[in-house]
Parts: C-alpha cells; structure tokens; sequence
C-alpha cells in the first residue's frame, strides 16, 4: 500500500495528482456535454491543433499555454469559417484543420528541437511539466467552466435535447453553445499538460462515456464522469511513475479498459432475465 | 531547371519514394472523395491512429509493419463496433474511445523506456525509407483498391446519392458502406508507411475536398482527386528536398496548401437550405 | 385495357417489428393505365405500404403479386444537394440495376436516360446539376429515374407536397401521361382535394380504410375513418379540410 502512496511525497507527483483533482470536475461538466453532444471529434481536433502552438512556445519565448490558446483559438475560428462560409462539412473540416496543425508542429519542431523526445512529450504528456504555473491554468479553467456551466448548463441540456424547442423556450441557444465550444478549447489545453496534445480525450471524453453507461440523468452522467475521471487520473498517475511511460498514455490505457470492462458488465446486467423482450 | 527538377530522384531512395507516393496517390486521391461524399471524415482520421498498437509490436518482433497495422484495424474495428453497437454509445463516442486507448496503447509501448523502437517514424512516417518490396506491395493493394472502387462504381454513387432508394435500384447501403470502409483500411494501410498514421488522413482528404469543389461531376471529382494526390505526394518531396523539412509531414502540408487554393474557387454544389443552426449544431457530429 | 391487374395485394400486413404491423388488413387491385391516391394522415401508414410493395419491411404477412417491374420514387426534400451529378446522372442511376458491373454504361443506355427526361419535359436540363434544380424539377428528374428503370408500376411519395402549385401541376400532367402509356402508379398524398383528381383512391389510417374510384369513395363516414379527429368537413360533405400537426 505504501508504494502506491509512497510517489505521491514528491513534491511533483503532490502537483500532477492536485492537477487531476482540479481536471476531474472539468471532465465531468464537459464531458457530459461532449458526449450528448456529439462534440468527441471537436474536442480530439481542438486538442491537437494546440501542438505547433506548443512547439514555437519554447523558441519564442512565449509561455506555452498562451500559444496553445492561440492555436487552439485558430482552430475553432477556422472550423467555423470553413463549416459555415465555405460549406465544407464539418468532420472533413476538422480532419483538414487538425492534419494540417499536426504537419506545420511536426516540420516547426524538426526545425526548432533536434531530438524527437520533446515531440513526444508534447503529445503524450508528462509529469515534470506540471509546475505551479500549470496549477494556475487549470485551476482558472475550471473557475471558466463553473462560471460558463453556471451561466448556461441549462441552455445546453435545452438545447442539446432540442434546439427548436430551446430557441422557442426563450433561452439564448447560440450564445450558450459558442460559450460550450470556447470552454471545451480551455479546458482542452488546460488538460494538456497532464495527458499531451493527442490524448485530450482520455480526460474529456473517455470518462463521459464510460459514465454514460451506467447514468440516469445529466446530473448523474456529471457525478459519475468526473469521479472516473478522478480514480483514473490518479491511478494512471502511480502507474506511468511506476513504469516511467508518460501519464496521459497510461490513463488513456485504463480508460479504455475501464470503458471495456463497464460496457461488458452492462450488456451482461441488460441481458439478464428482466429486461424482456428486444422491442 | 531540368536538373532541379530531376535532382531528387538521381538516387534510388529518391527514386523508390517517388514512386511510392504515386501509387499511394492514386489509391488515396479517388477514395477520399468518396469517404467525403459518405460523411466519413472521422473514420478515416481515426482509423490510423488505430493502427499505432500493431504497428509498434511488429516492429518489435520484426514482423512486416504491414501485417501488424492490419492486425490492429481489426481490433479496432470490432471495439468500435462492439462499443457503438452493443454499449450503445454514439458513433463519435465509440470512436474516440478506442481510438484514445489504441493510441495510448502505442504510445505505451514504443516509449516505454526499455524499448527501443522508432515512434517517431510510426506516426509520422518516412516516404524515403520504403524499399523495393513494400512498393510492391503498395502497388498490388493499389490495383486492389482502384479494382473495386471501378467494380463497385456504380453501386457507391446509388447510396450515396439517395441510399432510401437504392435498395430498389440494385445496391444495399449497408453493404456499401463496409465495402467503403474496408477499402479506407487497405488505402490507411498503403499511406500509413509514406505518411505515419497521424498524417495519413491529409492525403486521403484534402485532395477529394479540394477536388469536390472544382469539378461537378463524380468522374470528374474522381479523377482530379487522384491528380491532386499524386501532384500533393511529388511535390511534398521536392519541398522536403529542398527545405529539408520531413518528407510525410510536407506532403501533408502540400496537400492541404492544394485543398485552401480551391476555396475561393468553389463551391458549385451544396446549397445549403434550411433553419439556421447554432455552433454546435453544425460542428457535432451528425448519426 | 388488359385484363390483368398489375398489382395485387391480399390480406397483407407489414411492420418494422415482431408482431407490431405499422399497417394491415390491405386488399387492393391495380389495373394497367391507373392513377391511384394513396390518402391518409401522417403515419397512416402510406409510407410503410410503399416499402412493403418494394419488398423492404422485415414484418410481412399476406401476398402481393406485381406483373412487372416495380420503381420507387423519393421525396426531393431528403436527396443530397452537395452530390456531384447532373440531371441525366441521376436519370442513368435507373438503368444500373440491370446493367452486370463488369459492363460500361453505353449509348442504350445514356438514351433510354435521355428519353426518360425527356418524357418528364426536362430534355433541356440534362447537364444542368441535380443540386441546382428547382424543387419541382428535381421532382420530375427522379420520376424520370423511374421510368429508366423501365418499371410499370411506379410508387411515389408525397411528390406534390414541398413543391408550388404550379411545379405541382406540371407533375401531375407527367404522371397521367405515365398512366397513358399503361402504367400503375400509386401516388401517396395526404391532399384530399388532390386525390380527388385520380382514377382511384386508397385510404390508409393503420388498415386500409376503403378502396375506390374518388367520388363514391371519398364520403364523410370514409374521411372521418381516415383521419380521426383532424377532420373538419364542410359543405355537408362536399368538402372536407384536415388540420395538419406537423411535427418539427
């Protein structure tokens, strides 16, 4: 028992476990609405496109979360332009946009760092980066997104069930879904320090989903998602300690065994005897 | 100028990725259009990541890479379905779910300290390093590929194009539409070694995006999607050539710069009816 | 006329569920050169009848016995805008069913193709894009899909609705001179003014309420069946208007 606790007297471990208690509640507003949502795709490209932001952070000498911002900011601005005024459909819009932030970070950063590990951290995480200044940055997200989820959790429940019905009921259905995208950017490139630029999902997503399965009602979808969010974090926190392998592969792992494991248990809870019939 | 033209093709490496990209271009350019056409931008973005676990092991065991990233479409695959269909979360969902954890899983494996792989050159890949043999087997697949998108021509334009009717008019959608997605793996399996399987997903887009813009006739979009990829794969070599950037991240790049010079050109098609949607609406995903 | 009907159908009931029929209790007779209504609310079950008759719902009882070629012809509200083909692209969609894989589409049939346009009066707009068709026009060119299927018996759903009354017009003036040629079509509507132009009306509320040439078979008792409580007749009888709940 005490190896398991033992990493968390580092004085690093104490700063990437404070960043997972602050990321869980952010997981379970968000991703709640993510899945209901259909917003998985959104929040992979939004988090991704965050990487050549982060790659020129260091030689800029910028601090890395004000350019992940910007990259991220350009990403949703351009997935709007291109969905709303050239018509492209919105998937092919996001594939180009985040292929394309993928590429110019891949030839910035064979530009700017000689070695390939850097690139890797970026990606996938890691746990020595999570300094005060991180702390900082998640702690404002999830003042962000309580404000935001305060402001217009209704109008997204609204909304996300029926938008017509949103629009008629007086709520302020555009401005409350402009302000879900904005949040979902915040809190992806808040995550990132923890779980790297490709493996967003892992924090927003995954736990959602795994809550899904089991919840009721949004607010219960909420509860459950951010407390998978925060077993798993901490637990792929010891493990990628344990193993030397960055954080954010490692809880990407266990949530999706997690997801795996809860998606069997319930298909075998739904084929007992009391369910009926398939109609 | 003749000499700058020739100069990155005087030697075999230069020679063998030039040819590589051709074929890949051609398998890549005209199936894009169609995964466009099919709304399935997602799966063929994710589809490649999900590649990662199985590419990473073969290169362990020193297996084919090809016959590792085959293995790990299959897995992924059967969890998506298995996630989407049978746990009944949305396809986005599913998607991101597995994906996520393949990736990771990947990622675990090549990084993890004790084992020396090449993770840089799975995702990101290396059109210069295919040799003889792959390019063999890029070319087979290829005639592979193109072989049944003619075949299947006639039946892929009926469901897309209304797949309420098609039933009637002799094509099932349902069927159709695995035949798209299993010609997607084969295509991402072709790119995957060129492009690395973050940025597979350029090539098989950008062109058919690009192209769909331009011209207004399936043959037509077809065509110019093939030209476009082959021209994004020759002249992302000639940019790594002579910028000395990557070579699958400027194809990348070159792709996409084709894909943005068609914005101001079109579109001709799409008008776009109905009530006005918020953010939302029009970014989420769509069953 | 022929003796034989084109389209029989008896004792059938069809459904998307085990043992839940979305409509039944359906016996009808189609003669060649017959324009049929198919009358009934939204979710009367028309819809269901058309793709029972195509063979495309799992839940089927009773027979159906067609002499001929059936085609099916879709709203123009759900097709693709944003799909890169003509007119006459659309119109060959029709001759593929018969065509093996391994052949080309030829000269037979780009012409049974342009015929079929030409039939419906849109000779002119061959070229022109599918997405760049009025509403009426796009109408008439999946009608005209139809006719390349070299179908005699053509169901269409609710092909006046969505369109204004003169692209209405003008498809109605295509569909009789379909009838001429010695076709069945079957044309589901929920317009009673309309049906009452046809030679013969089908009224469907979940079971076939009634089957018959317009006037003898458009009575008050009939419409009430038909559509329940959204009914409001006037004029004693003469004139009937339903209250459409549209749902959104």
């Amino acid at each position: 028992m005490s190896t398991l606790l033992d990493p968390f007297q580092l004085p690093f471990m104490q700063r990437a476990a404070l960043e997972i208690v602050l990321l869980a509640p952010i997981a379970g507003v968000l991703g709640a609405q993510i899945v209901l949502r259909r917003l998985a795709f959104f929040t992979h490209g939004v988090g991704t496109a965050t990487f050549p932001g982060l790659v020129v952070a260091g030689p800029a000498g910028l601090p890395p979360t004000l350019a992940a911002l910007g990259a991220g900011f350009l990403f949703a601005a351009g997935l709007e332009r291109l969905s709303r005024l050239a018509r492209i459909a919105y998937d092919a819009a996001t594939a180009l946009l985040l292929v394309a932030a993928l590429a110019i970070g891949i030839v910035l950063a064979s530009d700017v760092f000689e070695s390939g590990s850097e690139v890797d951290q970026l990606l996938f995480g890691t746990l020595l980066a999570i300094g005060p200044d991180e702390l900082e940055l998640t702690g404002a997200a999830l003042a962000l997104v309580a404000a935001a989820a305060l402001a217009f959790r209704r109008s997204w429940v609204a909304g996300g069930f029926d938008a017509e019905g949103g629009r008629a009921l007086g709520l302020r259905v555009a401005l409350a879904d402009a302000a879900l995208l904005a949040v979902i950017g915040v809190a992806a490139v808040s995550a990132i320090d923890a779980v790297g630029a490709l493996l967003v999902s892992a924090v927003l997503v995954i736990p959602a989903a795994t809550a899904r399965l089991f919840a009721t009602s949004v607010r219960s979808l909420e509860l459950l998602a951010a407390a998978i969010a925060l077993v798993e974090g901490l637990v792929g926190l010891t493990v990628a300690y344990q193993l030397d392998v960055p954080p954010g592969a490692a809880i990407a792992v266990l949530g999706g065994a997690g997801f795996a494991l809860c998606a069997l248990l319930q298909v075998a809870l739904r084929a007992g005897p009391t369910y009926g019939d398939a109609s | 100028m003749l000499d700058a033209l020739i100069d990155p093709f005087r030697q075999g490496i230069g020679q063998r990725a030039l040819i590589e990209v051709i074929v890949l271009g051609l398998a890549c350019g005209p199936l894009g259009a169609w995964v466009l056409l099919y709304r399935q931008s997602y799966a063929a973005e994710s589809i490649a990541h999900a590649m990662l676990p199985g590419l990473v092991v073969a290169s362990l065991a020193g297996l084919p890479l090809t016959l590792g990233a085959g293995a790990g479409l299959v897995v992924a695959a059967v969890a998506i379905v298995f996630a989407s269909r049978v746990a009944r979360v949305g396809a986005d969902v599913a998607v991101a779910v597995v994906v996520t954890a393949m990736l990771a899983t990947g990622a675990l494996l090549a990084l993890s300290p004790d084992v020396p792989a090449r993770l840089g050159e799975l995702l990101f890949g290396d059109p210069l390093s295919v040799t003889s043999g792959e390019i063999l087997v890029s070319a087979l697949l290829t005639a592979g590929v193109l072989i049944a998108l003619g075949a299947r021509h006639r039946d892929l334009a009926l469901a897309g194009f209304d797949p309420a009717t098609a039933p009637s008019l002799g094509a099932a959608p349902g069927r159709v539409e695995l035949t798209l997605l299993v010609l997607l793996a084969v295509t991402t399996l072709i790119a995957v070694q060129a492009l690395g399987n973050l940025l597979v997903v350029a090539i098989v887009i950008a062109p058919g995006a690009a192209a769909l813009r331009v011209a207004s006739r399936l043959i037509a979009v077809l065509a110019l999607s093939a030209g476009l990829a082959v021209l994004a794969g020759v002249g992302g070599l000639y940019l790594s050539h002579y910028v000395n950037v990557a070579a699958g991240a400027a194809i990348a790049l070159v792709a996409i710069a084709l894909f943005a010079l068609s914005l101001p050109v079109g579109p001709h098609l799409g008008i776009v009816r109905g009530r006005r949607r918020s953010p939302v609406e029009t970014i989420g995903a769509r069953a | 006329m022929s003796a034989a009907p084109l389209l029989e159908v008896e004792g059938v009931a069809a459904g998307y569920r085990p043992g839940v029929h979305a409509v039944e209790d359906l016996n009808f007779a189609v003669m060649p050169g017959r324009l049929v209504a198919v009358l009934g609310p939204n979710g009367g079950g028309k819809t269901s009848l058309l793709r029972a008759l195509l063979g495309e719902l799992p839940e089927r009882r009773g027979r159906i016995r067609a002499r001929g070629r059936i085609a099916y012809v879709p709203q123009t509200e759900r097709s693709r805008l944003d799909y890169p083909v003509s007119a006459l692209d659309v119109v060959l969609m029709g001759t593929y069913a018969e065509l093996p894989w391994y052949r080309r589409v030829g000269t037979a049939q780009r012409r049974i193709a342009a015929d079929a346009l030409g039939r419906v009066g849109l000779a002119d707009s061959a070229s022109t894009g599918f997405g760049a068709l009025s509403g009426g026009q796009r109408q008439r060119v999946l009608i005209a899909r139809a006719v390349a299927q070299q179908a005699e018996i053509l169901l269409l759903d609710e092909p006046l609705s969505g369109v204004d009354r003169a692209s209405a017009q003008r498809v109605m003036a295509v569909l009789r001179e379909l009838r001429d040629d010695g076709r069945a079509l079957l044309v589901a509507t929920h317009d009673i003014q309309q049906a009452r132009e046809f030679d013969a009306v089908l009224c469907l509320n979940r079971a076939q309420v009634a089957f018959g040439e317009p006037a003898p078979t458009l009575t008050a008792e009939v419409l009430e069946r038909t559509y329940g409580a959204e009914l409001i007749v006037l004029d004693g009888g003469r004139r009937a208007v339903v209250v459409q709940h549209h749902e959104h």
